[in-house]
């Protein structure tokens, strides 16, 4: 089984530029359809990252925070979450998330509101 | 050729360059992606447009090599400009992504000059490129599974342009030893980006 904490991190760190790595999130959800689904703050992962995917791989597109992106697309694609890898901690509204679907994770939770939420997004 | 071949051509090219005529090069880039900062804090208001300016004014005065610019001043800029970056947390758009390229070039080129680390002063060639794909991509709804992606995308007009822009860039500094005003002019004279209106507009669409 793969280290999806690690996972998260090896795939954000393949963004080419460090001020780019610095000011996004990558995540990746384990499903019980022995898939995973790997997003990203971004609305879509850097080329980079999507070359890196492995065949279990899926990448989830949309706006929102990393994990926000791929819970949602698990639950539009009919499946069900088991556990999360998250690049950066995760903020008190997407670890609400997370414990509200009984999703596993080894993420550090930052126990903060995202200040780096827009309203207008 | 696909598109990691493409971008590391682009990149290979800039290995024949001078120091001063690769950053006027990197200048060229940042005067071109620019309207995509401006249209991103146009619409989010968020970010400042004058401190963007005043990196780029630093850039350009180390591409003239002129004698004043200190180190203090570029790490003093490099700071404000990197508290005017969007964090894609925040503005997860496109336009947030395109936004924060821009400023990616030149908080990347200062490190870059600090560190004299000419290896990602090259890599900057390619940095264009991610804004436009992904535009391209989502306007298009392809992703890299479609078959024909590769010719897709840059056969696309938008990186057509591109392309075309860095290959004149590329022309008119590969021989030159310094850079002078005229150069800086001729540049800043040159076509600026239409992707800064399009993720402008799709992102009025979005809403």
């Amino acid at each position: 089984m793969k280290n999806l904490q690690k996972r998260a991190k090896e795939l954000h760190n393949l963004i080419k530029y460090k001020h780019a790595r610095d000011r996004s999130t990558t995540a990746v959800l384990s499903t019980d359809h022995n898939r995973s689904i790997v997003g990203s703050s971004e609305m879509r992962l850097r080329r980079e990252q999507r070359q890196a995917l492995d065949k279990d791989e899926i990448e989830a597109t949309g706006k929102g925070h990393a994990e926000e992106t791929v819970m949602n697309k698990a639950d539009e694609w009919g499946m069900k979450g088991k556990e999360i890898g998250v690049s950066r901690p995760v903020c008190s509204d997407c670890e609400k998330l997370i414990k509200s679907k009984n999703i596993e994770t080894k993420a550090i939770f930052s126990g903060k509101k995202s200040i780096k939420r827009n309203k207008n997004e | 050729m696909n598109s990691k071949e493409i971008e590391h051509q682009y990149e290979e090219s800039l290995k024949e360059f001078e120091f001063h005529p690769l950053l006027a090069y990197i200048y060229g880039l940042s005067v071109r992606i620019a309207p995509i900062y401006k249209a991103f804090v146009n619409t989010k208001k968020w970010g400042n447009i004058g401190q963007y300016k005043e990196a780029q004014e630093l850039l350009k005065n180390i591409a003239l090599d002129k004698k004043d610019v200190s180190k203090k001043e570029m790490i003093r800029k490099q700071e404000a400009l990197a508290k005017i970056t969007p964090d894609t947390e925040m503005f997860g758009s496109l336009l947030g992504t395109g936004a924060l390229d821009t400023c990616v070039l030149l908080l990347e080129t200062f490190d870059a000059i600090l560190e004299q680390d000419n290896e990602t002063l090259i890599s900057m060639a390619s940095l264009p490129f991610n804004s436009v794909q992904m535009y391209i991509e989502e306007l298009n709804d392809i992703d890299p599974n479609y078959k024909l992606y590769e010719t897709f995308i840059f056969s696309h007009p938008l990186m057509v342009e591109e392309m075309e822009f860095q290959d004149k860039l590329r022309e008119r500094l590969i021989k030159k030893k310094n850079i002078d005003e005229q150069t800086l002019e001729w540049i800043e004279q040159l076509p600026t980006t239409r992707l800064g209106n399009k993720l402008q507009a799709l992102e009025a669409m979005a809403v």
